[in-house]
């Protein structure tokens, strides 16, 4: 509230005074201005008006003074009389500059300037001009002003001298207007000036405008006078040249066309209104000052009782519910202290049950908060432990105590066939070492057992009281009189129990049972995580181990050492011994392969295989022996492994067979230096292990073999080829000597031959040269497959080698008719190859080309496509089925049909061409439409040494 | 603080402003080129002086004069003109041709007011007369006119008069037109015309034997620094030699000369004030109009006639705005 209420009813009541007073004010203000405007310009009017007159009266003086002489006699009087008059009369009005005296006829008879020289009787002809027209006209002629020098305002006068006597026509100075402008006082700062019918400045008391011909239309009061000379231009605000604000009016001299304005600024014009709005301030400030002091006095009045209210308001809100008002202004405000009053009893009263409920909720916002900060603090430590259930437990404990008022807390686990101590909390060590070494197990007896039994939430009161509680002795010595004992269950088994004890009696109320549910839940969670995680532990070395070994087996396919040295690393490292080893069975020994471990071992050591060892019954059984401690073996049944035990001092041992086809070849072995059982999982492990060693020695075994029977294969194919080529050979010398004398025959050297005979010797010959060029063939051929066949590198034309081909076919062609050609482009490079055998090739397919062409062409087309030679045997000949074309490479392929039987040849042509074609890093294909022709198409490199090179 | 704010309103009241134009407390310096001595030129700066105590300027309050007299030489003009910007006035007023002339050409910032100067087109002081331009402005006096009139003024004083000589200094640029004029009327009124061109004092006296030696008549004194500070000498050496002279202002006729005819000078220095009060209230000197001449006089010393043993006409006597005796 403050000063707020009070400052209000002032400010009202000041408002309301205001606006009275300004509403008063404007009114006036506005009237005052409206009047005083209206006055201003009826006074301008009348001042525009006098300086007309005056301004009119000093012309008119001049034109009387003129007048003075212009009488129609003067102009007979002597020269000297009319030139002192005319001097004189300068000398009376200071203004004209220059007289003229015109006769009748409007000659110059006369000029006196002050300036210029005297002129006497000049007599030039001046009765044209408007001066002299305009006085004998009308006895007086006004000329427009005009500008000397174009500066000093001038203006022309004439008067006539009576009816008949001639002209005075005067220059008047303008100039002397500004002393009749000047004196013209129009209040403070007002002024007159006169302005010549074209708007430019005539008289104005700053005589520099008028010296510097301002033009005065660009005001726009003197551009509306001018624009409307007849009207009566209402007199109003405008502006002067100097951007003022005025209060203008103007008046006319209609002799002259001149207008004569008079100006005040505004503000001037204005000042009474500006006295009234002051004195109206003054007022209005006065009535302020009042406003301000009654309302402040009024408000005063009211608000006094309302602060008292407020204050006491306020202390009762503050607390002071005690507090009552007191006041007594026996009106509403009394009324309203009352009901203040009748409200704080009220609110004193409930505010007392009030508290009490704000006092219990709190607290029990207290406890679930500790609650859920506490299960917040366990998920932490779960999340934080996966592997280790100590912790977590550690924390429920903790927990459980601190939450539920407990004196000490304790969690017992199912291990071994008993409920043992796990974690505990505020319990003594000495007491926590007994409680270490109970093993507790299910039934009434002691509290654990008890729990455990029943599967619920057991509580004893007071234990050392309790005569079915059996262990009395514990809670003696922990001091503890009740008892909770709380199940950890998991998929309906008990696998612990918590416990917590008072040292007083007390039974823990429902609402803490809760919350030790809750916390046995936790438990179970972290308990089955630290399980799941430690399986899949266990599940992924497995995979680890299994894959290790999987990963030696593909990198020694021809040796078996390494694998069983991976096998015995792996089964030492996942299953759990310090020590393995790998024996294998040879005949009737057992030979010790590999071994990795710290216990002695031999290897290379052979020992017999029966089954009074471990490994020899598991190999012979064929089956897994177990052997968790050596101590309780039978003497009679095992006899070796106990001496060897004893010699080794092994406590436990493991042996895996590994099987193959029915059969042991062996086993794998672990040793351990203490007693104890090997899980299954490890036994499990161990097993496939030895499945792998199997695998190992396998792929070693078939992979020696298949290596062996390539290298038969290979040297057997190596005679064959020898064999075909020294065969050759054997058969080419006689065979050349039969061809020989059968052409010696045939050629008469032996004497004539009788017709039949020479008939005979040919076929003789004939067969003999097909039998030669077959061997030739199966020669090439046997060195190809011989790796004897070396090809002779040297550069070549590919133009000279087609010629060559075709120079040496042509006669075949003709003789069947054909036509031969060759499309070679010129500018081809060189080649590098062996040039003979790239001939034999191309004339081996030109010649198979005319040979299975009966009509049509052959051609030979050569190109250079991407660094290689591309050649190309086109014919039109009978053409190759598409299931034939990939035979006819082949070694005696021919495509068997009666046509080509009936055309010859060995079927080695082609075979031999791939090969050499391929030696220089070449293709050779075919594409083929029966009927239609065949193209044949060899694809060698232009330098095919590089690629040999490259080869090798 | 209900209170203050009642004090501010009233205080705002009093605030409303007023159209009392304080004048600010500067002090004005002008400087004043002239032709001649103060003690010469008397009559002029007093009408200067009038002209600004009028308009608020008061020496010794908030105006100082500084003033600078080249003593009849006007080689001495851009000197003084130098020294007078030097001492740093706002405003340099100048008497005459050659002193508009060596301001002009040593400031092109502050103001100019030409007191007086015989004619200011054509001879590189100003553009035209409505429009000055640049940092000049002042006082035009008709000198170039008025030669003329005064051999009128001689022939109709002297009706005998034959020979007429002029007497002026050359020199000055402003001096040539009034020969011309002074010999064209001379033609006009049927006597002849000889030109007395002088340069120093020794001129003058030198001028005068000439004078004497020609018959010349009568004699038309120009203006020019050289003449005024040399008024009294020739004054003297007019009565010495008998011969009827018309000069240019009335200074001469006040120390005997015979008559003047010309502006009223003290008229012109009086006007100058105006125009330097328009100047110091912010006026730029090129945009005010040079002023003409409104007052022309003539002054005839009926003593200085009789001297001569002559009487003027009585056209003249009946002309004569002033006539000393």
């Amino acid at each position: 509230m403050k000063r707020g209420l009070f400052l209000k009813y002032v400010v009202l009541f000041v408002g309301l005074v205001t606006a009275v007073l300004v509403i008063n004010v404007a009114l006036d203000l506005y009237f005052v201005y409206q009047e005083n405007r209206r006055a201003s310009i009826e006074v301008q009017q009348e001042k525009a008006e006098a300086a007309a007159q005056r301004i009119e009266s000093f012309v008119r003086e001049i034109e009387r003074q003129i007048g003075w002489v212009a009488q129609a006699q003067w102009a007979d009087l002597p020269v000297d009389q009319r030139r002192f008059d005319y001097v004189r009369l300068q000398r009376q009005v200071p203004a004209i500059t220059e007289l003229i005296q015109l006769d009748r006829q409007g000659r110059e008879q006369l000029k006196v300037s002050r300036l210029n020289m005297d002129v006497v009787g000049s007599g030039t002809d001046l009765s044209k001009e408007p001066p002299f027209v305009g006085a004998i006209a009308d006895g007086v002629w006004f000329g427009p002003v005009y500008f000397r020098k174009e500066s000093e305002p001038y203006m022309t006068m004439a008067v006539a001298h009576g009816r008949r006597g001639g002209v005075t026509v005067a220059d008047v100075n303008l100039k002397f207007i500004w002393d009749v402008v000047s004196q013209i006082k129009v209040g403070k700062d007002g002024y007159a000036y006169v302005v010549g019918p074209q708007g430019r400045l005539v008289a104005h008391p700053d005589i520099s405008l008028v010296l510097r011909g301002t033009d005065m239309k660009r005001l726009p009061q003197v551009a509306a006078a001018l624009a409307a000379p007849d009207k009566d231009v209402p007199v109003g605000d405008s502006i002067n040249l100097a951007g003022v604000s005025v209060l203008s009016a103007h008046a006319d001299i209609p002799a002259l066309k001149w207008l004569v304005f008079v100006e005040v600024p505004t503000r001037e014009a204005q000042q009474p209104v500006i006295n009234t709005g002051l004195r109206a301030l003054a007022l209005l400030v006065l009535g302020l000052l009042i406003a301000a002091g009654a309302g402040a006095l009024l408000a005063r009045r009211m608000v006094v009782p309302i602060r008292a209210m407020q204050a006491g308001a306020e202390r009762i809100g503050s607390g002071e519910l005690s507090h009552r008002l007191t006041i007594k202004t026996g009106d509403e405000l009394e009324a309203l202290a009352n009901q203040f009053n009748r409200s704080a009893a009220a609110l004193e009263e409930s505010y007392a049950t009030l508290e009490q409920r704000v006092e219990d909720r709190t607290r029990e916002l207290q406890e679930s908060l500790e609650q859920q900060t506490a299960t917040a603090g366990i998920l932490r430590v779960i999340s934080q432990s996966p592997t280790d259930v100590e912790p977590v437990l550690q924390s429920v404990a903790d927990a459980a105590a601190g939450l539920c008022r407990a004196d000490e807390a304790a969690v017992f686990l199912f291990k071994d066939g008993a409920y043992r101590w796990a974690a505990s909390a505020h319990i003594a060590s000495t007491y926590v070492d007994v409680v270490k070494g109970e093993a507790f197990t299910p039934g009434n007896d002691s509290l654990v057992g008890r729990t455990a039994l029943q599967g619920t939430v057991v509580q004893i009161e007071d234990a050392p009281n309790d005569p079915e509680y059996g262990r009395r002795d514990l809670a003696q010595l922990g001091g503890a009189h009740t008892l909770i004992g709380i199940p950890l269950q998991r998929e309906g088994d008990t696998i612990g129990v918590m416990v917590l004890t008072r040292r007083y009696v007390e039974r823990f109320s429902d609402q803490h049972i809760e919350i030790l549910k809750v916390f046995a839940d936790q438990a179970v969670i972290a308990i089955q995580n630290v399980r799941l995680f430690t399986e899949l532990r266990e599940s992924l070395e497995q995979q680890t181990a299994t894959a290790e070994v999987l990963r030696v087996i593909s990198q020694s396919p021809t040796d078996v050492q390494p694998v069983l040295r991976a096998v015995v690393g792996a089964a030492r490292r996942f299953c759990g011994a310090d020590d393995a080893m790998i024996v294998l069975c040879d005949n009737d020994d057992q030979l010790m392969a590999t071994h990795e471990g710290s216990m002695p071992a031999l290897v290379g050591t052979r020992i017999p295989l029966d089954r009074s060892s471990t490994t020899g019954r598991a190999a012979l059984d064929r089956q897994t022996i177990h052997v968790p401690d050596v101590a309780l073996l039978d003497p009679s049944e095992h006899a070796q492994t106990i001496e060897l035990a004893e010699k080794t001092k092994v406590r436990a041992l493991l042996a895996a067979p590994m099987l193959r086809e029915g059969g042991a070849i062996g086993c794998v072995l672990l040793r351990k230096p203490e007693a104890g059982a090997f899980t299954s999982r490890q036994i499990g492990l161990l097993e496939t292990f030895a499945a792998q060693a199997v695998i190992a020695i396998e792929n070693v075994r078939l992979f020696t073999e298949i290596q062996e029977k390539s290298h038969q294969l290979e040297v057997a194919s190596q005679h064959k080829s020898q064999f075909l080529a020294n065969m050759s050979h054997e058969l080419r010398t006689p065979l050349n000597a039969i061809i020989g004398y059968t052409e010696m025959m045939a050629d008469g050297l032996y004497g004539d031959v009788p017709e039949k005979a020479t008939a005979v010797l040919e076929r003789v010959q004939a067969n003999g040269r097909h039998l030669l060029g077959l061997i030739n063939d199966v020669l090439d051929l046997s060195k190809i497959e011989a790796g004897q066949l070396v090809l002779a590198m040297e550069e070549y034309s590919v133009a000279d080698m087609v010629a060559t081909v075709l120079s040496a076919t042509e006669s075949l062609a003709r003789t069947k008719g054909l036509t031969l050609g060759s499309d070679v482009p010129a500018g081809l490079p060189t080649g590098t190859g062996d040039a003979r055998r790239l001939t034999q090739v191309l004339l081996n397919l030109v010649g198979n080309a005319i040979k299975f062409t009966d009509r049509g062409s052959v051609e030979v087309r050569a190109a250079e496509v991407d660094g290689r030679f591309e050649l190309s045997v086109v014919d039109t000949g009978f053409g190759i089925a598409p299931e034939d074309q990939a035979k006819i490479f082949e070694e005696f392929q021919q495509v068997d049909n009666t046509s080509t039987r009936k055309k010859g040849g060995t079927g080695l042509g082609l075979s031999i061409s791939r090969r050499i074609v391929e030696l220089h890093g070449g293709r050779i294909t075919v594409e083929s439409d029966v009927g239609k022709g065949s193209t044949f198409k060899v694809t060698v490199p232009i330098n095919a040494s590089a690629i040999k090179e490259a080869a090798q | 603080m209900r209170r203050r704010g009642l004090l501010v309103l009233l205080g705002g009241t009093s605030l409303v402003p007023s159209a009392t134009h304080a004048q600010d407390r500067r002090t004005y310096r002008i400087g004043i080129l002239e032709t001649v001595p103060a003690d010469q030129n008397a009559a002029n700066l007093d009408a200067l002086r009038r002209g600004l105590r009028e308009r608020g300027y008061v020496e010794g309050q908030n105006l100082q004069i500084d003033y600078r007299s080249a003593a009849g030489q006007a080689d001495r003009f851009p000197t003084l003109a130098d020294e007078l910007l030097r001492a740093g006035v706002d405003l340099i007023v100048t008497r005459g041709t050659p002193a508009a002339r060596a301001a002009k050409a040593a400031t092109t910032t502050v103001p100019i007011v030409m007191a007086a100067i015989g004619e200011p087109l054509g001879v590189g002081v100003v553009a035209s007369l409505a429009r000055p331009g640049g940092n000049v402005t002042g006082l035009s006096a008709y000198v170039t006119e008025l030669a003329g009139k005064r051999v009128e003024l001689l022939k109709q004083t002297f009706p005998s008069t034959l020979r007429i000589g002029f007497m002026q200094n050359m020199g000055n640029p402003v001096s040539p037109p009034q020969w011309e004029t002074t010999q064209a009327a001379a033609k006009t009124m049927g006597v002849s015309a000889t030109l007395f061109d002088i340069r120093n004092v020794p001129a003058i006296n030198d001028a005068f034997a000439l004078i004497q030696d020609q018959s010349i008549d009568a004699l038309s004194v120009g203006i020019d620094a050289l003449i005024q500070a040399n008024a009294e000498l020739i004054v003297r050496l007019a009565a010495k030699y008998r011969l009827p002279a018309a000069y240019p202002s009335r200074e001469f006729v006040d120390i005997g000369g015979l008559l003047s005819y010309g502006p009223s000078y003290p008229d012109l220095y009086f006007r100058a004030a105006g125009l330097i009060d328009k100047i110091f209230r912010g006026a730029k000197p090129g945009d005010l109009p040079v002023e003409q001449p409104i007052k022309l006089e003539l002054v005839i010393n009926l003593k200085t006639a009789q001297a001569l043993g002559h009487a003027f006409p009585q056209a003249l006597l009946a002309r004569a705005d002033e006539v000393l005796d």
